[in-house]
């Protein structure tokens, strides 16, 4: 390639620029990494690990296969809201439960045999709702999650 | 397991590459070998996706039978895959080695940059699986999700049609498919596998973008490609969030290459390679399906001007054998199970209309976008064009004109889908723009290193056995 020492020199300035760039952005994307690692990570593990362990004891009492209703009180604490159209705090929860008990399929509501309850402000519902909603818990697995028989219905 | 669940795909992918190809000059130096392993390793995850879904939808839940088939598979093909070395050293007399000429010390300093950037790269992503394991959003609310679904279903699999509509079931199971498939050799759905795939499309991707180059442009063209990609930090966040929209730009980019690549060294196999590389695309997101588009008119209209009618029709059933196969699966999944797709033209066509002619949201979204082109570190690409002299290879010129097009329908089709979105702008902006740019981006930095002129001479030039110079309009 024929190019002028003018080009040539300016062409490494560029590349030692380009590369200068790419170790900055790699190194922050490494810095902010490990700094969310010695914080949180080491200690409590990731938050979505933490959620599908809530649910463990669940699983192992739900059919594996088929669908539940489900009942909550307010999102995960983790979920950050987008400002979106959709309340996806709210839905985001029920979607992250739909992840932690697949294949299960969970709808949001009330109205089926069994229903997953997912309480993070306090661990039991208020016997008023249950009583509207006619459920009876059957299971608390402790951290908010309770299995509820609706009555009625097999 | 774990390894095996990776290795045999990517010997699949690897051995087809070259049971297609014949055998031919393939494996004719490093950059060749390396080039064929990126083209593979994708390509065989597309390959056991689709095995996977059919097995899935035909003969049920997959178990140990179809491991042992697929093991079976990757057995016939290395086998294929010998059998044609040999049959292409018995027949073909050797060019002959030239002499490598020495390497100039700033291409030394430029490949210690890469490796030593990607070895920082790597690190981030490490951490960053370990931070978000299950991934960000997307990748468990969609991609994971419908993972467990084919994998813990059993028979009962289309249950995950039942979900929630908002967790789009009109997306292709490419992703989900092959995590599915890599639980089925595990035994258990260990959240490592999802991180594992991600890390192998992230790097794939550094991978292909470097090999292609090499024996395009030159390796150090290629590092420097390289360092440009992982030097965005988007780039390597979402690809250890495991959005899909990496493995999408990974098969964008895989296709673009093939067919650049059966212009300079008329390999007829690229092309059905290339097809299938656009099917997989469009089985891996929605988006995949305006891809093909683009691809089919920027075929067209490169080969129509560079070659005439007749050599269109002769590229377009070699293009159709790679991608007609991916393409009845993709009509298959979305007549049988994926529900209508609510993004585009959501609100019909008269308030469509009228956004089009509202300057505001033309301004909000070019505004968007320049941010993202910033941020992708867009100026300094157009700085380092500034020192080049401004100078572009004329020699490329067909490949870059088959890119751009490429590039341009993408976009404007993106922009149009912004421009009529039902839901507010700056959300829908702020929420996906940074994604979808990210789909584009290994393609937009793999054409600028094209463009731009090299340090030091192409693979394919320098192992000619004709000495042939391929000219301007010749290239597709």
């Amino acid at each position: 390639m024929k190019t002028s020492p003018y080009v040539r020199w300016g062409m490494k300035f560029g590349i030692a620029s380009l590369l200068v760039y790419a170790v900055i952005s790699c190194g922050g994307v490494l810095s902010e990494q490990y700094k969310v690692y010695t914080q949180f990570t080491r200690h409590s593990g990731d938050p979505i690990s933490g959620y599908e362990k809530r649910f463990t004891g669940l699983r192992q009492v739900l059919p594996r296969k088929g669908a539940v209703g489900f009942l909550c009180d307010v999102p995960a604490p983790f979920l950050k809201g987008d400002g979106g159209p959709n309340d996806f705090t709210r839905a985001g929860t029920l979607y992250l439960t739909q992840y932690v008990l697949s294949p299960v399929v969970v709808y949001d509501n009330a109205q089926y045999p069994l229903v997953v309850g997912n309480f993070h402000s306090s661990p039991h519902p208020s016997p008023e709702l249950l009583k509207i909603l006619r459920l009876r818990p059957i299971a608390n697995f402790g951290n908010g999650v309770v299995l509820f028989k609706r009555e009625g219905m097999e | 397991m774990l390894a095996l669940g990776i290795i045999i795909p990517i010997i699949i992918g690897c051995a087809f590459v070259h049971a297609v190809h014949r055998g031919g000059g393939l494996l004719s130096d490093r950059s060749h070998v390396v080039n064929c392993f990126f083209i593979g390793t994708g390509t065989g995850i597309g390959i056991t996706s689709l095995l996977y879904f059919l097995w899935l939808q035909f003969l049920g839940s997959p178990g140990t039978s179809y491991i042992i088939a697929e093991v079976m598979v990757a057995l016939c093909l290395i086998g294929f895959s010998a059998w044609t070395v040999v049959r292409a050293k018995n027949s073909r007399t050797s060019p002959g080695q030239k002499g490598s000429d020495p390497v100039p010390r700033f291409c030394r300093v430029i490949s210690a940059g890469f490796w030593g950037l990607l070895a920082l790269s790597f690190l981030g992503f490490l951490l960053a699986s370990l931070n978000t394991p299950h991934g960000d959003w997307d990748a468990w609310a969609m991609w994971n999700l419908k993972a467990r679904f084919l994998f813990l279903g059993g028979d009962q699999w289309r249950n995950l049609f039942s979900v929630t509509s908002d967790l789009h079931l009109d997306y292709p199971l490419l992703l989900p498919g092959f995590i599915a498939r890599y639980w089925t050799y595990v035994g258990d759905d260990p959240v490592v596998v999802p991180a594992v795939v991600a890390a192998v499309f992230t790097f794939s991707t550094v991978g292909l973008m470097y090999s292609a180059l090499a024996v395009l442009r030159g390796r150090s063209q290629g590092f420097l490609a390289g360092i440009v990609l992982m030097g965005t930090s988007a780039f390597l966040r979402d690809g250890a969030g495991q959005y899909a929209d990496v493995p999408l730009g990974y098969y964008i980019l895989l296709a673009t290459v093939l067919v650049i690549l059966h212009g300079r060294e008329n390999i007829q196999s690229f092309l059905a390679l290339a097809g299938l590389a656009a099917g997989l695309a469009a089985w891996t997101k929605n988006e995949g399906v305006l891809f093909l588009a683009a691809f089919a008119v920027a075929h067209f209209t490169t080969t129509l001007y560079t070659q005439g009618i007749r050599n269109y029709f002769s590229q377009l059933m070699k293009l159709s054998y790679g991608l007609f196969p991916v393409l009845a699966v993709i009509i298959f999944f979305k007549w049988w199970y994926a529900p209508p797709s609510s993004v585009v033209l959501a609100e019909g066509a008269g308030p469509a209309l009228e956004k089009v002619f509202q300057a505001s949201r033309h301004i909000i979204i070019i505004k968007y976008i320049l941010v993202e082109f910033i941020s992708f570190g867009g100026l300094l690409l157009i700085f380092y064009w500034g020192l080049s002299g401004l100078r572009m290879e004329k020699a490329e010129i067909s490949a870059i004109v088959f890119s751009i097009i490429i590039l341009s329908i993408m976009m404007a089709g993106y922009y149009f889908i912004y421009l009529t979105t039902s839901f507010p702008l700056d959300w829908h902006l702020g929420t996906s723009l940074r994604r979808i740019l990210l789909q584009l981006w290994p393609l937009f930095v793999f054409t600028y290193f094209l463009a731009l002129p090299s340090w030091e001479p192409a693979t394919i030039q320098e192992t000619s056995a004709t000495g042939e110079k391929w000219g301007t309009g010749n290239l597709l």
